[in-house]
């Protein structure tokens, strides 16, 4: 089973202290494969291969902005994370079977493009990059972390962010991709309850959970 | 100081109507900050500013049509107000001298803020659009050049015009090409004896002077009778008479590859002489020239804008493109099932009607993705195979024709294309359209089986290179494995451009297009 807890609005901070302490109970046996869903305040966070290039203002500059810079302890280069943006963090043992780290990220960028058919859109995947584009725009970034089969970190969707916040970096270093987002796509915005629902129902489906 | 122009709304669509000016004069713009709004009889729309600055002059007041391409005002560069301190709160320059038959320019909005000063004559641009006030400095001679499109000063020269003997009765007092040619119809009578026109204007070979029988004398060459004689040559009742000429009052004309105005069938009677002894076929047929002269009981109804446009892009695309056709009949059973098993949820889910359309456009746009080609245009002696795949979908109005276009089609499943065409097909019927929404077409979809036409054979949208013609979806027998079976079928038409496209590459679209709808997948819904 799949204990999916929504918690709203979190500072990264607090984000990366709770997923440790889930971490280590879930490797404990103490808790059940968990998904945190949630939205953080504005932060650039860099993954393991960032490179400070793909930084485009200094960190003070970006503070500044009240823009938090964070370094990760994930896979990938730079992100922008922000209100509007729902950010999925799976706690969860992969089980024997599957235990294959791009088949996790395929499965992982599988349930995003099952979101984004329900919006209408067909999501796909680039050759040699992780994420979820619509066109050559990315529309849901991934960056792991994998410690003896427990994940951590995990997805960013874009439902209703705000793309100007990605100005200050190059996302995930890919200079000729473009973000989008359900809303720009759809020139609305979209329930942000909806898109989570559908990204947890959609992410016991492919990984193999049984549905609510 | 930048002129602010009436854009290019879409393809058929000539003027536009300024609705209002979102700015005053002496307003600071920003470059892209919407400056005014338009009309057009398919859409309205916010146009933004081509430039920051600051609004200087707005020379075409609401409610006033201009063509595109006109220039409806200037912006100027920031911290440059014209309109206060100028020497200008003067009321607006005296007409230009004699500017005597001045044509109808629509009365200068006078209490609007005082024009501007008049431009030094060396910055202003000659557009062929006439800006709707006087224009200091310049002559009624200038002024007419000015007024009119170097077209129609080509022709003037041919027929060896002057160009401000011609009253204007275009937009703004221009001298349009039918001015010119009634003007040079109604001086005929004054049989002006001018060299042969240039031969594009002449039928191939004027024919031998056809029996001469009015007034015009055939030893002359190039005498023209005059409008007076046409007339009293016209019997008073001409009922269209059927196409027989009787006795061969006309020789037809040996070798005429184009038959001069006097195309329409002899009638009895009428000497065919007045008419085919133009030595132009065009006036009679552009202006509509004279009823009577043609002898049978017509109504001439001058084409409007976009009617002028649609005939010219069409016969230019004839021109440009080698069309081809194939026709390919699809079995459109899965897709009628499939559409009826998921139109209740896409209505009561997302509100969304789910037609054929969708399906339709999903299958031409995974053919162009295995076919891009089909996706290109020509330019010069290069191919250009456009990555965005924007798929233009003829919506038949009852005024019109317009083809808004479902942009990125190819990142839409049937949910996003079937919402997008809602959304496109209702505010084309609104006219709510936004200019981008009808440019940008790569590949275009037409569906003359919503008339119920078996298939049509489509012009191609230039500078595209294909259109998909859709024919009437219907119940037919066919026959499937032995057996007689009911089967959703449709033939579709697929014209192409032989120039770019061989015959092999348009039917593997096609077979590619037809598996697709054929064994339709429904998780793409």
């Amino acid at each position: 089973m799949l204990d999916v807890r929504r918690l709203g609005r979190v500072p990264y901070g607090d984000g990366l202290a709770l997923q440790e302490s889930l971490v280590a109970e879930r490797k404990a046996g103490a808790i059940p494969d968990t998904l945190l869903l949630l939205e953080h305040s504005p932060v650039v966070t860099l993954g393991r291969n960032a490179r400070t290039e793909n930084l485009l203002l200094s960190e003070p500059a970006l503070r500044a902005r009240c823009v938090e810079v964070f370094e990760a302890g994930r896979g990938g280069d730079v992100t922008y994370h922000g209100p509007g943006q729902v950010v999925g963090y799976p706690i969860i043992e992969i089980p024997e079977p599957r235990r294959d780290v791009h088949r996790y990220v395929r499965d992982l960028e599988e349930v995003m493009i099952r979101v984004c058919a329900t919006y209408g859109f067909v999501g796909s995947r680039i050759a040699g990059k992780s994420g979820v584009f619509v066109g050559d725009d990315k529309i849901g970034a991934i960056g792991v972390r994998i410690s003896r089969w427990v994940t951590s970190h995990g997805f960013a969707f874009n439902a209703n962010t705000d793309l100007s916040g990605f100005e200050v970096i190059v996302p995930c270093g890919l200079r000729d991709q473009g973000v989008t987002s359900l809303s720009k796509l759809l020139a609305h915005d979209v329930d942000q309850t909806e898109v989570e629902d559908g990204l947890a129902a959609n992410f016991k489906s492919v990984l193999g959970f049984a549905p609510d | 100081m930048t002129d602010v122009i009436m854009p290019q709304m879409g393809e058929s669509i000539a003027e536009g109507t300024v609705t209002k000016w979102l700015k005053k004069i002496g307003d600071t713009v920003k470059r892209d900050e919407p400056l005014f709004e338009i009309s057009t009889d398919k859409v309205d729309a916010e146009i933004p500013a081509p430039i920051a600055g600051v609004l200087s002059e707005i020379l075409v007041q609401p409610g006033t049509t201009v063509e595109v391409g006109a220039v409806v005002g200037r912006i100027g560069a920031a911290g440059a107000v014209v309109a206060p301190s100028g020497p200008s709160p003067a009321p607006p320059p005296p007409a230009p001298a004699a500017a005597a038959p001045t044509p109808p320019a629509p009365p200068v909005p006078s209490p609007a803020p005082a024009p501007p000063a008049p431009p030094p004559v060396d910055t202003f641009t000659v557009t062929g659009f006439v800006p709707e006030r006087p224009i200091e400095g310049m002559t009624t001679g200038e002024l007419r050049m000015a007024r009119s499109s170097p077209v129609v000063r080509k022709i003037a020269l041919e027929y060896g015009v002057d160009i401000n003997d011609v009253p204007g009765t275009g937009l703004g007092g221009r001298v349009t090409r039918e001015d010119i040619l009634s003007y040079v119809e109604s001086r005929k009578g004054a049989a002006i004896k001018r060299d042969a026109p240039p031969a594009a204007y002449v039928p191939a070979a004027v024919p031998p002077a056809p029996p001469p029988v009015a007034a015009a004398d055939p030893s002359v060459p190039g005498t023209y009778a005059t409008a007076q004689t046409a007339k009293f040559v016209v019997p008073p009742v001409a009922p269209a008479a059927p196409p027989t000429p009787r006795a061969p009052v006309v020789p037809p004309p040996p070798p005429v590859p184009r038959v001069p105005t006097a195309a329409p069938p002899p009638v009895p009677g009428l000497s065919s002489t007045t008419v085919a002894a133009s030595p132009n076929p065009q006036p009679a047929q552009a202006t509509g020239g004279i009823p009577g002269q043609k002898g049978s009981r017509v109504e001439v109804v001058p084409m409007s804008p976009i009617r002028k446009k649609t005939a010219d892009r069409m016969v230019m695309s004839k021109r440009t493109s080698a069309h081809v056709s194939t026709v390919w009949e699809v079995d459109m059973t899965r897709v009628a099932a499939l559409r009826d098993k998921h139109r209740k949820s896409y209505e009561e889910r997302s509100n969304v009607r789910l037609t054929y359309t969708p399906f339709i456009v999903k299958a031409a746009t995974d053919a162009i993705k295995a076919f891009p080609v089909l996706n290109a245009s020509v330019d010069g002696d290069s191919i250009v195979y456009r990555k965005d795949i924007n798929i233009g979908m003829a919506v038949a109005l009852d005024w019109g024709l317009i083809v808004p276009v479902i942009a990125a089609a190819d990142e839409k499943n049937v949910l996003g294309l079937a919402r997008v065409i809602n959304d496109l097909g209702d505010r084309a019927r609104a006219k709510k359209l936004k200019v981008d929404e009808i440019q940008g077409g790569t590949f275009t979809i037409t569906n003359p089986g919503s008339f119920g036409s078996l298939f049509g054979t489509p012009i191609i949208n230039q500078p595209q290179v294909a259109i998909l013609g859709v024919g009437t979806i219907e119940k037919r027998p066919v026959v499937r494995e032995d057996a007689i079976a009911i089967r959703t079928m449709a033939y579709f038409c697929l014209t192409f451009d032989h120039r770019i496209i061989d015959g092999s590459e348009a039917d593997k679209f096609m077979a590619h297009f037809k598996n697709g709808l054929q064994n339709f997948d429904e998780s793409a819904l």
